[in-house]
């Protein structure tokens, strides 16, 4: 079994800005394709019908030929690096080097298609019509090498196949991501605390924890609304309480969802200043608080 | 720096700049959805300022704000506007006649070398098979198979030679049915060519080589019947744009199998890149002229019987072309 990578890679686009984005996995890119691919069937269907109707049997390798190589090269100058599959599932074509894509880029990493692609299923297809009149050896050698052609994405981790070899791409994942409320923001939030409220924090309760444990409170905090939230709050709120020392947890009662967000505040007003001193401190295994 | 309500300084931050955030991710939306065109003069113009901006507030956050929500939203925000930002260019007409005019033929000049290796591969294949083939004839079926030779191999009479090159191939398919199939099927082996360059050029070299014999070989046999100006009067017309479309091809091939075993300063895969890209506008161009090839092939060929016709169009052809990647494009000095 091959296992599919999350694998990280930035890209420093013009700006100089580091721009960072997840590997396509082979699942995604393969599924896009059949996508791709169910869409070039259904073009070459319905323009051979045409066809076939209006003039016999003459356009018709002409279309076949076209569709299957300008769909892909059309579609990704039009659709900004992504074909119809791949917008479905988020997929972008980007330059390795963070430079704007050119039709010649494009070009470059669709017509490798043929080797990689159109030969291999061919060969899977109709072998005849491929090696006419040889057999044994040249058969299998020839079926091995073109075989390793369309499984070439997965000899390297990031997945490129030799058409982004050829043109310097990478496909990479660009889900769009949803800004939700700050949950430090006390107009934004409600319910969100203001120092002069019930909950105050001394100066040695915020240096327990790190950046990793304010993510993963975070995290808790935004799941408030779900069914099972209480428990976990409690769970929280409990854990903190006897991590920081918290002098009275009795009288939180039934507040941890209070509690929790003015301790998320105080904690991460308390980071943050620490940051822009230029302390680091990742978790709470951190001895002291670091340079970075 | 913290603000007056005790709240983390990223809160006023935030405050301060999401209305611009939401303007590009409104943007952007937009733009992934319906294409540039559907943005208006005004809203397009915008589009840069505030990619500029969310750019920045990216860098800030990631160095300083602790919000995990808010810096995600910042990277994916600002890796969907890079995309539309440096977007390809996506109308025709700002593509292909720059890259008629300039691209194709400064590509083919930056390879000039390649094509000579590639044009003398092709010339000592054929000089090979017609060696062997004159001394041997039985040796012509190494090199043509039956289906590809359909009807033209030594057993043929010589009378039944000169028929095939003056008889209506294309009598039973109509005339540009036969045109698309020899399109496609030499575009489909050029585009091949350039696909397998990247195995170190070497299948290039066998490709050129055989294309060289078969053409060769089937010479040694025309010549052999004292056919040779008929014969040329055959191939020539189209053969002049085919070939040396198939030569590009194996050319681009070439360049590409040599920057991977040469990458010089540069690592394996910035060389392989930077030729790939290249190669591909000549490949890309080397399939237009092979539309061109197949059309002469497939219709004029058949239309026109009479050889000193065939010649002047052979003629008309090589000028052109040696014109066109001789000159198109350079910068006037």
């Amino acid at each position: 079994m091959i296992r599919d990578t999350a694998i990280q890679q930035s890209v420093r686009s013009p700006e100089g800005v580091e721009l960072r984005f997840r590997t396509a996995a082979a699942s995604e890119r393969l599924v896009a394709l059949a996508l791709d691919l169910a869409l070039v069937g259904v073009l070459m269907f319905v323009a051979g019908l045409l066809l076939t109707l209006l003039s016999g049997l003459g356009g018709l390798m002409l279309v076949f030929f076209v569709v299957r190589h300008g769909y892909f090269i059309w579609c990704e100058t039009r659709g900004y690096g992504s074909t119809p599959g791949k917008r479905r599932l988020h997929l972008r074509v980007i330059r390795a080097d963070g430079g704007p894509l050119t039709t010649e880029i494009l070009l470059a990493r669709n017509l490798t298609r043929e080797v990689e692609l159109f030969l291999p299923l061919m060969l899977l297809l109709n072998p005849d019509a491929l090696f006419g009149e040889h057999h044994g050896v040249v058969r299998i050698v020839a079926s091995a090498w073109i075989l390793l052609l369309l499984f070439f994405p997965l000899t390297n981790p990031l997945r490129l196949r030799i058409g982004d070899l050829l043109a310097g791409t990478r496909v990479v994942v660009s889900p769009p991501a949803a800004l939700m409320r700050d949950l430090a923001d006390s107009k934004s939030t409600p319910s969100a605390p203001s120092r002069a409220a019930e909950f105050q924090f001394t100066a040695a309760q915020l240096t327990v924890y790190g950046e990793h444990e304010l993510t993963v409170l975070e995290d808790v905090l935004r799941k408030a609304n779900t069914p099972d939230a209480q428990r976990t709050l409690r769970a929280v709120t409990k854990s903190i309480c006897g991590r920081i020392g918290w002098a009275d947890p009795a009288a939180i009662g039934e507040r941890h969802e209070r509690f929790l967000r003015a301790f998320y505040t105080a904690q991460r007003e308390h980071l943050e200043q620490q940051l822009l001193l230029g302390r680091r401190r990742l978790r709470k295994q951190d001895q002291a608080a670091r340079k970075p | 720096m913290s603000g007056n309500d005790g709240s983390p300084w990223s809160v006023q931050f935030r405050r301060e700049r999401q209305a611009a955030w939401q303007e590009l991710d409104a943007l952007v939306k937009r733009v992934e959805r319906d294409g540039l065109s559907s943005l208006g003069a005004e809203k397009v113009a915008r589009l840069p300022v505030l990619y500029r901006a969310v750019l920045s507030s990216l860098g800030v956050a990631r160095s300083s704000v602790l919000d995990q929500n808010l810096r995600d939203y910042l990277e994916s925000l600002a890796a969907r506007a890079y995309l539309v930002v440096y977007a390809p260019k996506r109308r025709l007409h700002e593509v292909v006649l720059p890259w008629l005019l300039v691209g194709f033929p400064t590509a083919v000049r930056s390879i000039a070398w390649h094509v000579a290796v590639a044009a003398a591969l092709v010339v000592l294949g054929g000089a090979l098979a017609y060696a062997m083939v004159r001394s041997d004839s039985d040796t012509y079926y190494l090199f043509v198979d039956a289906g590809m030779a359909s009807g033209r191999d030594p057993a043929a009479s010589t009378e039944a030679l000169r028929k095939t090159l003056f008889a209506d191939d294309a009598e039973e398919q109509g005339l540009l049915t036969f045109a698309t199939f020899l399109f496609t099927h030499n575009s489909s082996v050029g585009i091949l060519t350039y696909g397998i360059g990247f195995v170190f050029g070497l299948p290039v070299v066998l490709m050129l080589l055989y294309n060289g014999m078969l053409l060769g070989a089937m010479t040694a046999l025309f010549h052999e019947r004292g056919l040779a100006v008929e014969w040329w009067s055959w191939i020539l017309p189209h053969g002049v744009t085919e070939l040396l479309a198939i030569v590009l091809c194996g050319a681009a091939g070439l360049a590409i199998g040599q920057q991977l075993v040469f990458p010089g300063q540069r690592t394996r895969l910035e060389a392989l890149a930077d030729a790939g890209r290249r190669m591909g506008a000549v490949v890309a161009g080397s399939v237009l002229m092979l539309l061109i090839a197949g059309f002469v092939e497939g219709v004029f060929r058949q239309v026109v019987q009479s050889v000193p016709m065939r010649y002047t169009l052979a003629v008309v052809f090589a000028i052109a072309w040696s014109a066109y990647f001789g000159f198109a494009g350079r910068r006037r000095a």
